[in-house]
């Protein structure tokens, strides 16, 4: 494989800045003495009000990177709908290519044709945002951990923090996914026929099918959850074993990037199927 | 048909490959609605466990019969559309699945 002149640089660039980093966070990796000293799993979280609660804690980083991941989007479709026209570039291209992908999915699933546009709207919407949310945890950036109760700030030594290691943020859309699935149903099959699906296919089976039914947002959800977080964590720790020599990058990409989007795609694969299976 | 000039339908391979892992987080998920209804319900009640362990294998059964539902609702997706394709192409596959 022969690299361009400018490829030699990029690479070089790259090569330099990672030796660079490498060399700053040094100091800061021989002094964990242990893995408890990395402040693996804890959270920057935010307490207001007289009593810590449900309502009066808030997660910072969740709430920031949440709104700078819809900011980069919102940016990136409004440069490419500016630019719109009969023969795309590539950036057009490849946005008609995932969005015409995605609407044929729906289409296939969805029976109820009226229904299409609205569930490829939904499914494509949460596929987006858990996808560069996903992406961007393949990414070395800032990341907050807390040790001994105060935020310690992160440069590159793990990846920026995404909003879907955060179970709120998967549950908030699980949850938003069973609501939809079934006020599409109700208005599909109108409301009688809607308790009935309950009941079906005997009346004693009730009992299994509301279980069922509750249950669908905590496997959505928790699937999610656990690959993004529990890879963050895997990483974390072989990385530490290595002292981030070589094996972050790979691991970053694998688990980052692969399996990320790879959940993201699972995740609104499950929303289409739940909605698809209720309006059926 | 060449088999180099099939299209792979990307979609409906992830979703295959889903069916195993929803398999078991339906079983998870419904044990662990079960049980904590079955934890309260105990808690209110008796507060001898024997509530909750009741409602802990009952979510098993929920769940193996929620999972087993979905891959039939699958299987025959497929033979469907399986037989949609042979009534295009003129072929026939042998019938395969539950």
């Amino acid at each position: 494989m022969s690299l361009s002149k400018g490829e030699k640089i990029f690479v070089g660039i790259i090569l330099a800045a990672i030796i660079v980093t490498w060399l700053f966070s040094l100091p800061n990796i021989g002094g964990m003495e242990q893995l408890s000293e990395m402040g693996i799993g804890t959270k920057w979280i935010y307490t207001f009000g007289e009593e810590a609660g449900f309502f009066t804690r808030i997660n910072w980083l969740t709430v920031i990177m949440g709104g700078i991941i819809c900011l980069v989007v919102i940016i990136f479709a409004h440069g490419v709908s500016k630019k719109f026209s009969m023969i795309p570039n590539r950036k057009q291209s490849a946005v008609e290519l995932f969005l015409d992908f995605m609407y044929k999915t729906v289409e296939d699933s969805i029976t109820v044709k009226e229904y299409v546009k609205p569930v490829f709207v939904i499914s494509t919407t949460l596929f987006i945002f858990i996808g560069v949310a996903n992406i961007i945890s393949g990414i070395p950036g800032l990341n907050v951990s807390v040790i001994n109760g105060e935020p310690h700030f992160s440069l590159f030594l793990d990846t920026w923090y995404t909003p879907t290691s955060d179970l709120n943020t998967n549950a908030t859309y699980a949850l938003m996914t069973l609501v939809i699935s079934h006020a599409f149903a109700i208005k599909v099959k109108g409301f009688g026929n809607w308790i009935k699906s309950f009941f079906q296919p005997v009346f004693i089976m009730f009992p299994m099918n509301l279980v069922g039914e509750i249950s669908k947002p905590i496997s959505h959800s928790l699937r999610l959850f656990g690959n993004i977080y529990g890879g963050g964590i895997l990483v974390l720790i072989l990385s530490y074993m290595v002292k981030y020599l070589i094996l972050p990058v790979v691991l970053w990409g694998f688990f980052g990037m692969f399996i990320g989007l790879i959940q993201a795609m699972v995740f609104s694969m499950l929303t289409i199927a739940y909605i698809a299976g209720q309006i059926e | 048909m060449n088999k180099k000039n099939e299209k792979v339908n990307l979609s409906g391979e992830l979703k295959k490959l889903n069916l195993i892992p929803y398999f078991g987080f339906t079983v998870f998920a419904n044990m662990a609605v079960s049980g904590l209804i079955g934890y309260y319900l105990d808690k209110w009640t008796f507060d001898n466990k024997i509530i909750f362990i009741i409602f802990l294998f009952f979510g098993m059964a929920t769940g193996i019969y929620n999972g087993i539902k979905e891959l039939v609702k699958e299987s025959k997706q497929y033979e469907e559309k399986s037989e949609k394709k042979d009534e295009n192409t003129g072929e026939k596959t042998p019938k395969k699945g539950f």
